[in-house]
């Protein structure tokens, strides 16, 4: 982000009630659209709008060898597998090449801060607007896996009735 | 694989077999609930000669057991080359440095990474579950490490020599997530490829052409899963217990027809012969991870049914210029 945004972030850093007001607005935007964790490393926009944090092993990086076969998770089977909704709305989304982007490591210290804040001071990379354009050759990213996957996702989407989107 | 070299080269043995353009076999031991070290020489003995390199778990299922690094190294002291796992669950960031430099200062080569069963499902379901890296970024680290820096940038004094493996579930949903997440292994610096047991040929026939669409089995080299089971209700056990797994219903049946108990084995071990070679005929298919489940015993059968004895005999020693030739860099 620019200077001048860098500046307004410490100002505000530098007020605690102010931060707190910012912090509060944030999550009461996040969490009930985002059901949003508070990491404070907001990756959101490359993850088709569903928090990933929620996944019992916190993975910002796709889904774990475990999820099952109805799309539920290996450790709690009550719930969806956070990595098969987002992937799933990706799709819908017309996202989905934005999921082969390798996320950095999580940075333990922003957990609990405000990633609005975080993202002004450039302590996080911004937004991605829109899903990167494919560089590689048709030939080479192959449109099979992505009818393939469409397909699983249609035969899979009526196997998990308790799917939420 | 095509792309085969006839000079073997890499810093284990398991990557200078793969190098060579050899099929690799690979076995998995689980380290004791006990600090008897006699119980993995004795597994050992089932796996010399018959494997290229044999993975220790690392508390596997969250069951606490004795250390993978501790059972690598008792492996190694059998005559036998080990894999190391290392998952996410249980160490940080830096526990995860340090042992894997122990690790490659005791020996070590081969290095696994995984996320690992999450603490819920074992046996100490009180613990905090770590995961402060997933695999994608422990397997980037592991990279970083042996090109010489920590993950925070320091300069690591002597680098550790390694050959950096990760896991692939070609069964679980979405299925397009299962192709990007090795897309990500593979940018990472994941050199070798374990997947999941293949209990559904076809299934894991249209991952690996996904897979080679993208390229990826230039890049790595993907061994598939084979589990030898001993009886229906194991194969039963592993579809209702075992996360991921995905097991075709031709298989329970197969193993359900059988009359008797050393039947039942046999047919076991036909499966076992018969996924191996189905496997084997898929272009990019580098070797397999054949995981006896709690049936060590029976792997020479295996192997040898399949045709893949005696295993190669590689260099023991690589050229010193072999590391910078080995290094699969996407
Ligand atoms: S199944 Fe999905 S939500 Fe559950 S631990 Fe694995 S990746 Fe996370």
């Amino acid at each position: 982000m620019s200077k001048l945004t860098e500046k307004i972030a410490a100002f505000i850093e530098r007020h605690p009630t102010l931060y707190r007001i910012i912090f509060t607005l944030e999550n009461a935007v996040k969490k009930p659209l985002f059901d949003c964790r508070e990491c404070g490393q907001c990756i959101l926009s490359s993850t088709a709008l569903i928090c990933p944090m929620r996944c019992p092993k916190e993975l910002r990086d796709g889904p774990c060898g475990g999820t099952l076969p109805n799309g539920r998770c290996e450790v709690d089977p009550n719930m969806d597998c956070v990595w098969y909704l987002i992937y799933k709305r990706a799709d819908k989304l017309d996202r989905l090449p934005l999921l082969d982007t390798v996320q950095k490591p999580y940075d333990n210290r922003l957990r609990g801060t405000s990633a609005w804040i975080n993202l002004m001071a450039g302590r996080i990379e911004g937004v991605k607007l829109r899903a990167r354009p494919k560089k590689r050759s048709s030939a080479q990213t192959g449109t099979s896996p992505l009818a393939a996957a469409e397909t699983s996702d249609q035969k899979s989407s009526s196997a998990a009735p308790g799917a939420r989107s | 694989m095509e792309n085969a070299r006839s000079d073997a080269c890499g810093v284990s043995h398991l990557e200078r077999v793969l190098s060579s353009g050899h099929f690799a076999v690979c076995g998995e031991i689980g380290p004791p609930r006990g600090a008897d070290p006699s119980e993995v020489l004795r597994k050992c003995e089932y796996f010399r000669g018959v494997v290229d390199a044999v993975n220790l778990t690392d508390n596997q299922a969250a069951v606490a057991r004795m250390s993978s690094m501790a059972a690598s190294l008792l492996t190694m002291q059998a005559g036998l080359e080990p894999i190391m796992q290392m998952t996410c669950r249980d160490r940080n960031r830096l526990a995860q440095q340090s042992d894997m430099l122990g690790a490659a200062a005791l020996g070590i080569r081969n290095i696994l990474c995984l996320s690992g069963d999450h603490v819920t499902l074992g046996n100490h379901p009180q613990a905090k579950s770590v995961h402060d890296l997933d695999a994608v970024n422990l397997t980037a680290m592991m990279r970083g490490l042996r090109e010489g820096h920590f993950l925070s940038g320091d300069e690591v004094k002597t680098p550790p020599e390694l050959f950096i493996g990760a896991t692939a579930n070609p069964f679980g949903e979405p299925f397009l997530a299962r192709v990007h997440n090795l897309k990500k292994k593979v940018a990472s610096g994941a050199q070798f490829i374990q997947t999941q047991v293949v209990f559904d040929v076809p299934r894991f026939e249209k991952w690996m052409q996904a897979c080679r669409d993208e390229g990826l089995t230039e890049q790595t080299y993907i061994l598939a899963g084979i589990a030898p089971v001993r009886s229906a209700s194991t194969l039963k056990f592993m579809r209702n217990n075992v996360a991921g797994v995905h097991i075709a219903e031709e298989y329970i049946q197969r193993m359900s027809a059988a009359s008797s108990k050393e039947d039942a084995m046999d047919e076991g071990v036909r499966i076992a012969v018969e996924t191996i070679q189905r496997v084997r005929d898929i272009p990019g298919v580098a070797g397999v991870h054949i995981m006896p489940v709690m049936w060590e015993s029976v792997i020479r059968r295996v192997v040898e049914g399949a045709g893949l004895l005696p295993r190669p005999d590689v260099l023991e020693s690589p050229p010193a210029e072999a590391r910078s030739a080995s290094e699969l860099t996407p």
